[in-house]
């Protein structure tokens, strides 16, 4: 399917609950409702003419607004069909104050590893994991969520100077 | 992790093993925890992150171009797969037109480090199995490979090649000749670690019908490359969604019927074999002109992108964010290894301890790879 018929067909059948990006890239970027999240990522491996059955990457993504005050978080899911060949970005906005999330681990194992990174890293909850714990970090890791903007850092972290700034 | 979430579901006559992550067959550091009941493993923990560098967070603190040096220790048995995925996201993100001949270069680059990336696969793979000759084989003919990137750019491991916009050097006049004895030799060369392995009956005993993967389950799980294409699954990134002019050139991608560990083996090893065909017209076809388009010194695109390509082990991709300044505002790399690495809990239980090794090996995880 082209961008134009996934995003026909997925206004159609979830209209209100989903809000399609406008970008210049080849694939369909949209966000999804919090709350429809883990039905729409079951619709959209269920759908025959849809199936997208390959979970590419998970992630988490934090947004500072130039104040530093209001921030807020996105989970971003790259998704490919191997029976169509489309690909699709899914999105889904989580307010700073609560980050918690459905987990997708039933639809696409590979989610589960992705969620563990996403959950250390920026803090996102997945309160419905099967399996919760630390994956890329110390066990004791207690220095909050390094993925963040405006992390405080490690108490033994030296930076190094930011030389990009002279690079222009 | 700690072991006791695994000693929680131990019943009375099982007990429990680790691995790693210092061991010669994890390939790297990898920690397996393992739930064994006699010979035969129950359950499977992988334990990572020892290698984790951050390079997600270093590439928010960079611009695009200073970050390419990080993208080769991405994955540094293949170094330009690594630079290639970052550049092709780059310019998919900034739409810059990249220069045939610079296309062509990189995709002799990036085929030579798949043949030079699947060598250590198969040296490790076979010496974790007990058959050493094939690993000094394959080291030889990397050593080869490895001349010739550091006749083209000065570097043996971390080539940091690419360019956004093209490729950093032209190689030398005596480059193209020195690459098609290559691959003429090469191909010689499979035949001989076919003759050694294939075939051999130890060697057969230890991978035919051993972990299966069925294509669905492999996919459910994020595998992809090699890996799933061992399952019968025809799904190469090169022929389905081209980039960098793989739709130029002639070749197959090698299926296997079954899914078990000797197709993964032997899907490599063809692989090996097309990599030379591509090498070939690459080098013959090479079209003269530019190798690197004009890209702005200050460069500060904006909006979301998201690339991936066909790296030795499997899809390797990336997501940037960005916000409109000269440095990304996020960078997600998604690596195969990392998704592979969670296979192999499904592949390896009620599979006994010596075959771990054999499965690992099959998969041709990395480390650097996983945790980044």
């Amino acid at each position: 399917m082209t961008k134009d018929e996934i995003e026909k067909q997925l206004v159609k059948d979830f209209g209100e609950h989903i809000e399609i990006q406008t970008t210049d890239q080849p694939e369909p970027f949209l966000y999804v409702a919090k709350e429809k999240y883990v039905e729409f990522c079951k619709y959209l491996t269920e759908n025959p003419s849809l199936a997208f059955d390959f979970l590419f990457q998970l992630g988490g993504a934090h947004f500072v607004d130039a104040s530093g005050q209001g921030e807020k978080f996105d989970v971003i899911l790259c998704l490919a069909s191997s029976k169509h060949k489309h690909e699709m970005v899914l999105k889904v906005k989580l307010p700073a104050e609560n980050l918690a999330l459905g987990t997708v681990t039933g639809i696409w194992r590979v989610a589960d590893f992705y969620e563990l990174e996403a959950m250390e890293l920026y803090g996102i909850k997945f309160p419905d994991h099967p399996h919760p714990r630390r994956l890329l970090l110390d066990d004791d890791w207690d220095y909050g969520y390094p993925m963040r903007k405006g992390w405080s850092g490690h108490p033994d972290f030296i930076p190094m100077p930011d030389k990009s700034e002279s690079a222009e | 992790m700690s072991t006791l979430e695994i000693e929680k579901t131990q019943a009375q006559d099982e007990f429990i093993i680790n691995v790693g992550p210092q061991h010669p067959s994890t390939h790297g550091v990898l920690r397996l925890i393992l739930r064994m009941k006699g010979e035969f493993i129950k359950d499977l923990k992988p334990d990572v992150g020892f290698l984790h560098r951050a390079i997600e967070k270093i590439a928010e603190n960079r611009t695009y171009a200073q970050f390419m040096p990080f993208t080769d220790r991405i994955d540094y048995c293949a170094s330009m797969p690594c630079n290639l995925a970052w550049v092709t996201a780059v310019e998919k993100l900034a739409k810059i037109e990249v220069p045939e001949r610079a296309q062509y270069l990189r995709v002799i680059m990036t085929e030579l480090n798949r043949i030079a990336s699947h060598l250590i696969w198969l040296g490790t793979m076979s010496l974790d199995l007990g058959a050493f000759t094939p690993f000094l084989y394959a080291f030889r003919e990397r050593e080869r490979i490895l001349d010739l990137f550091e006749m083209t750019c000065g570097q043996r491991l971390t080539y940091n090649y690419m360019r956004i916009g093209g490729v950093s050097q032209e190689p030398p006049q005596e480059f193209y000749p020195k690459c098609k004895e290559f691959t003429q030799y090469f191909r010689k060369k499979v035949d001989d670690y076919e003759a050694l392995l294939t075939y051999n009956p130890i060697f057969l005993s230890r991978t035919k019908d051993v972990a299966i993967l069925p294509i669905d389950v492999g996919l459910n799980y994020g595998a992809s490359g090699p890996t799933l294409r061992a399952s019968g699954h025809d799904w190469d990134l090169r022929k389905i969604h081209p980039y960098s002019s793989y739709d130029k050139f002639d070749f197959k991608a090698p299926l296997g019927t079954k899914g078990d560990v000797w197709d993964r083996y032997i899907v490599r090893i063809q692989e090996m074999r097309q990599c030379c065909n591509i090498v070939d017209q690459a080098v013959e076809g090479l079209p003269e002109g530019p190798i690197k388009a004009k890209v702005p010194a200050v460069f500060k695109p904006k909006g979301e992108v998201f690339a991936r390509i066909e790296a030795p082990r499997g899809e390797m991709g990336y997501y940037i964010i960005a916000d409109g300044t000269t440095k990304p505002y996020r960078v997600k790399i998604r690596t195969a290894s990392f998704a592979h690495v969670q296979l192999l809990k499904y592949l390896a239980v009620d599979w006994k301890i010596a075959d771990l090794v054999a499965i690992f090996g099959s998969l041709d995880i990395v480390l650097p790879e996983v945790d980044r």
